[in-house]
Formats: C-alpha cells, structure tokens, sequence
C-alpha cells in the first residue's frame, strides 16, 4: 500500500508541472516585456492580467466543488470529496487575490481602495460563501457526514451566485463594463496585443489550478492513509 | 388526512404546544429584536438621518438576528435527548420533517415580526397602516426564504461543536440576495410605490424562495442520515 | 398494506445480511458481516468498543447508508429509503428520543402520529400503561427520572407494534427497576415472536436473554452461535478468546 503511493508521481505529473511553468514563464514575459502600457490607465493596467484569470478560476474552482458536491452525494465515493475540499481551497485563495488585486487597481483609477461596486461586492460575498465552506470542514469531524454537509453547501453555495449577481447589479454598479466579451464579440474591445497576453495568462493560471489540485488531492489521499493506519495501530492494542 | 399531511401536522402542533407551554423561543426573539433596534437607534442620529431610509434595513436586520436566534433553538429542541433519530427513524419521510420544521420556524419568526412592526412604527415615527398590505407581503416573501434556507443549515448546524456561530456564518452570505431585495422592496413600499412597481426584487425574492425549498427538498434526505 | 409481506407468517428471514461493508475513504468500519434470523429470533451482539456495533445496527435501521452488501429487514431492502421498512421496526438506544418540555402522552400522541396509527391518542395511552407508568402520563418528561424516561422510550419505539426491535446498550444508565421493566417486557415480546437485536457489554444478561450470540470484531463477526451449541457457564472464557485471537 505504502510503496503504490510513493510511485504514484507518474510521468505526466512532471510534464504538466512543466508546462505549467513555461506556461507562467511565458504569461510573465508577456505582462512585462510584450504588451504595451495602457494609454490611459498607466502601468497600474497590467495587474488586470492578474486580476481577471485569478477571478476566471476562481468562478471555474467553485463551478468544480459544486459538480464535485453532486457526483459526492450521488454517488458517495470519498473522492468526490477529496477534489470538491481541494478545489474550494484553490478557488478561496484565488478569490483573494481578486479582492486583493482589485482594490490595488482602483486605488489609482477611481480613487478609493473599495467602492460597493457590483462585481467586488459579488466577490466578496462569494468569498464569505466558500470561507465558510472551509471552516464549516475544519469543525466538522473528517467522515461521511462532513462530506455530505460540505456538498450540501457546496450546491447551495453556488447556485446562489446567479442572485447574488443579480442583487448586487440592481443595488449599484460601477465596474468597467467587460471589455473582453462583449456585445459585438470576443475579444474586440482589447487591442490584439493585450488580447495575446490575456489568453497566455488565462492558460497560465489554468494549467496551475491543475497543478495544485493534483497536489492537493494526493496530500489529502495520502493524510486518509496515514489516518488509516494510525486507527489500526489504536485497535489493535 | 393524507399520512404526509398529517405527519408535517403532527411536528407543527407538536412545536407550537412546546412554544405554548415554555414561551422560551418567543421572548427571546421578540426582546432580543427589540434591542436590536433600539441599538440601531443609538448608533443613527434620527434627526439627520431620515427614518424611510434606514428604518427598513435597521427592521430587516433585528428579523434576521432574531430568527437566527429562533432556528438555532428550534433544532436545539430537536437534538436534546436524541429526539431527531426517533423522528427519523418514524416512517416520515424527510422532506415530511423539514416542512414541519419549516413551517414552525415560519409561524414564530411572523408572529414575532407582527409583534415588533408597532414598535417600529413608533420608533421611527413612520406609518405604517398606510401600506400594511403590500408590507405584509414582503415581510412573507423574505421570512419564507430566509426559513427555507436557515432551516436547512440549522438542521446541519445542530450536528456541530460550535452551532450557535456556524449558522450565521453559513446562513449570512448565502441570504445576502433577500435581504437586499427585502430591504429595497420594504424602502419603496414605505415611499408608497405599488408591488408592481418592483417587480423585479419580487422575481428575485421568490426565485431565492424556490430555489432553497428546491436545494432542501433534494438533500435534506443526506443532512437528516447520521 | 396488502402489498407488504406480513413479516411474522412469511418463512422468509427477518432479517438477512450479506457482506455488510461500511468505509469511508480508507477508513474501515464495517468489513463484510453476514448473517441470518428467523423471526422470533433473539441475537445479543457483544464486542469491544469500536467494534462497528452501533454502526451496524444504524445500517440495519436506515440511519445510515451501508457501502457495500445487500440487507433485507422484514422483506425489505435497507438504504433505499423505504418508509415501509421504519414501519416494521422499533429503536431503543441510550438516546430516549423524548421532548423533555412535552408530557408522556403528548410524546407518545406526537410518535403515534409520525407512524400514522389510527386512534393516536388510545394507542399511546395503551403504551404508556405496558410500561406501567399510567399515573403519571399528563407530567412534563423533564421531570421524570432517568430510569422512567427509558421506559417512555420503550414504549415510543414499540407504539407501532414492530416486528423486529433493535436495541444499542439499552441498559446503560438503567436503575435495577428500569432494568427489570425492560429485561420483563423483551422477554413479553420474545414470547410474542417478536425478532430482536440487541447489543449490549453485559455479558451474563446478554447471554440468558439471547437465543443467538455474535462476537463483533473489527467489524466483522467474529463468532455467531446458537445458545444452545455454547457452555452458557463457560461463555466469558469464550468472549475473551475470541477477541484474543481476533488481535
């Protein structure tokens, strides 16, 4: 049992670990080499290249708890569990650095650290959703039931962020309308340039979020199994 | 009576007949929503601040601090001596029991709002009788989610160490989209607009509804199994 | 009803488990128990502490979900939610399972209603006086004592009359009256065909109430015996071999 998860670090793990580091590489050399200063946002700009992808996966790692939750109480194999935990960990820590980047950018530009715009409001709510997520996991005994409460706050959570956006928009709204979708297309209210640097960003953070959770989920595996042997050790005593 | 009918009946009466005996859950609510407000009016000075405009937010908060108040004691009662295993161990299904609680969650939290709307009325010098039907109707629509879903997470809650502190934090962000609606709408019915005139927070609202019964009603079934 | 079997008149088993697996990740609580009685059979279930005991009779009642293997409770399959099933059996746990602000008779009134039984208040009121506790059935439960609030709770889990009756340490915290109440009314049901699963850490009163007896061993029976196939005298022996050798 002990030697299957030492060896269990196959191949493709390296491979994707460095792509992903060429990847973030690239997506750097971009952000401060390639892409030209904003005309009229200054250097301050280029921290969007940071601040969308981290909000990008940080929507996409709560989208995964919430399909993780549902296959976790369909079908009640532990492992839903283990990527549903990992993937809530990944997205808070990218949704911080939403609101962390966020208020960086709108100190220069709108003049204040936090305005109660729409969107940083949604964040922030979402944020408190999936903190407490975490801590509802942290008080709760590991075992079938903090598995199933978790997934049940998992799709409550989630299905929850169309009315908070909802709420939030008709409550007020300032943010910058999206400049990279938008009614005409994908992708025409950027120039090409920063258009570039954006996607390799956005793959950049992608192919991490993949890292981590593989991370994540073999520590957690290989705690499952240090929790086993320790109960057989106690019981057999 | 048909046997699920009867059975969320049964949890019902058998929740008032407590609450008729012990009085506990009322008072406490009712004084605890009160001192809520009067604090609120510590904190605004009403004579720069006019009344129409912090009023509902101040009234909506003691409802929503009160009624967290009221769901951790309703499941309370139902841990104390094991009661919830013998509830599901009956041949009730689940749904059956959170409808129950549902519905007495419901009834306490409105009767302690009705109770605390007259003093309202006299704190903040507003009138109310003007619009009370149209108030009515929000004050229904935003308890009825907020039980939904705190009925839910209190039944979870109760399983936990630390339950008095989990609900509000698990409960708080998830009802952030009622309580803007609740308060928006209760501002404008206080203005003298129409419920037609804010038809979009009512789709809100009853969206928020219909969405946690629907949530509760498909997993209360994995909460409620130990 | 007529689509449910009658659980007393079919030769089907009572209850009939195959290779009852509980786990959780790699955590094992349950590994494989199988077994078989015959309605109006008595098994009284010993074992250590975390022997998966009380997990294997909340899997037997529905509370909670097996991960592996079949279970069949008066011709019923278990984890499946059937409501008819929680019709045919009765709990008694060291949980009494009684509102403590509500009298004896509104409990019981209150359970007579949950399992839809017609005339709710003469059946509760019949329960209570099984249990010999008619005087004081309009008191608040709050104020009974431990010992008579255990017997509220035998007649709560009997007021639908079930078939198979699981009990999980019902003696704990049982004064010597309590415990005489309850071991005269499962010897009552016993003679009334009844099936029961007990499981208890006493092991002398475990053995003369039992017709059958399972050692639980890390989730796994580590012996299941008629009565009649054991030396009754020299069972403890046998108890502490067993779990010996289960080591």
């Amino acid at each position: 049992m002990t030697e299957d998860v030492a060896e269990e670090t196959p191949k493709e793990n390296y491979f994707l670990l460095w792509l992903t580091a060429v990847v973030i590489f690239a997506a750097i050399a971009a952000i401060y080499l390639y892409v030209p200063t904003d005309k009229t946002e200054g250097p301050v700009q280029r921290i969007m290249y940071f601040h969308i992808p981290s909000a990008w996966l940080s929507f996409f790692a709560f989208f995964v708890v919430f399909l993780c939750s549902i296959l976790f109480l369909w079908k009640k194999d532990r492992e839903w569990d283990i990527y549903a935990h990992a993937s809530a960990e990944i997205g808070v820590i990218f949704c911080s650095l939403v609101l962390i980047t966020g208020p960086i950018w709108a100190r220069p530009i709108w003049g204040a650290w936090w305005v109660w715009d729409a969107r940083l409001t949604s964040t922030l709510i979402l944020w408190l959703i999936y903190v407490a997520y975490l801590m509802l996991r942290s008080q709760t005994a590991p075992g079938s039931m903090r598995a199933r409460y978790a997934a049940v706050l998992g799709i409550a959570g989630f299905l929850d962020i169309p009315l908070i956006h909802f709420s939030v928009l008709w409550w007020r709204a300032f943010h910058p309308q999206p400049k990279v979708i938008t009614s005409e297309g994908f992708g025409k209210g950027l120039d090409t340039s920063m258009m570039m640097t954006l996607l390799i960003s956005l793959a950049a953070f992608t192919l991490l979020y993949f890292v981590l959770m593989g991370q994540r989920v073999r520590q957690e595996k290989l705690r499952d199994e240090i929790d086993r042997i320790k109960k057989e050790k106690l019981y057999s005593h | 009576m048909h046997p699920y009918l009867n059975q969320i009946k049964a949890i019902v009466r058998k929740d008032l007949v407590t609450e008729l005996k012990t009085r506990e859950l009322f008072s406490s609510m009712f004084i605890f929503a009160v001192l809520v407000i009067i604090i609120f009016i510590f904190s605004v000075d009403l004579s720069i601040v006019k009344a129409n405009e912090v009023g509902p937010g101040v009234l909506w908060v003691a409802f929503l601090f009160a009624g967290t108040m009221g769901l951790n004691r309703s499941f309370m009662l139902e841990k104390e001596n094991g009661c919830l295993e013998g509830l599901i161990l009956t041949p009730a299904d689940r749904t059956a029991i959170y409808f129950g609680k549902l519905i007495s969650n419901l009834i306490f939290l409105l009767v302690m709002e009705i109770f605390i709307l007259p003093l309202f009325m006299i704190f903040f010098n507003v009138d109310l009788i003007a619009h009370l039907g149209p108030l009515l109707v929000v004050i229904f629509m935003g308890t009825l989610g907020f039980c939904a879903i705190g009925t839910l997470l209190s039944s979870l809650s109760s399983n936990l160490k630390t339950r008095e502190i989990m609900l509000p934090i698990l409960l708080y962000p998830l009802i952030v989209p009622v309580v803007i609606a609740v308060v928006k709408m209760t501002g404008q019915v206080l203005d003298g607009k129409s419920l037609g005139a804010m038809m979009n927070w009512i789709g809100l609202t009853l969206a928020f509804d219909i969405i946690y019964i629907g949530v509760s009603i498909l997993t209360i079934d994995h909460i409620l199994e130990e | 009803m007529t689509d449910s079997p009658d659980p007393l008149a079919s030769p089907d088993p009572a209850i009939q488990a195959t290779g009852i697996h509980k786990a959780f990740g790699v955590v094992q609580a349950l590994r494989g128990i199988s077994f078989s009685l015959d309605a109006g059979d008595f098994l009284t279930i010993f074992g250590p502490n975390g022997a998966g005991k009380t997990t294997l009779i909340k899997i037997l009642t529905g509370l909670t979900s097996a991960s592996g293997g079949t279970a069949k409770v008066a011709g019923f399959e278990v984890g499946n939610g059937d409501s008819r099933l929680r019709r045919e059996i009765g709990v008694i746990a060291h949980a009494t399972c009684l509102y403590a602000d509500l009298s004896a008779l509104e409990n019981l009134v209150f359970y007579a209603n949950m399992y839809n039984l017609e005339n709710p208040e003469d059946r509760a009121i019949e329960a209570i006086k099984e249990v010999g506790l008619e005087g004081r059935m309009h008191d608040r439960i709050g104020t009974f004592s431990r010992g008579m609030q255990q017997r509220i709770s035998i007649a709560r889990a009997v007021i639908h009359d079930p078939s198979i009756l699981f009990l999980d340490e019902p003696f704990t915290g049982l004064d010597p009256h309590g415990s005489r109440v309850l071991k005269e009314y499962l010897h009552s049901l016993h003679t009334k065909k009844r099936t029961i699963i007990m499981t208890t850490h006493d092991l002398s009163c475990g053995m003369e109430m039992g017709d059958k007896v399972a050692v639980q061993m890390k989730g796994r029976f580590a012996l299941f015996e008629n009565k009649d196939n054991l030396d009754t005298g020299g069972f403890e022996e046998l108890y502490f071999e067993t779990i010996n050798n289960g080591n």
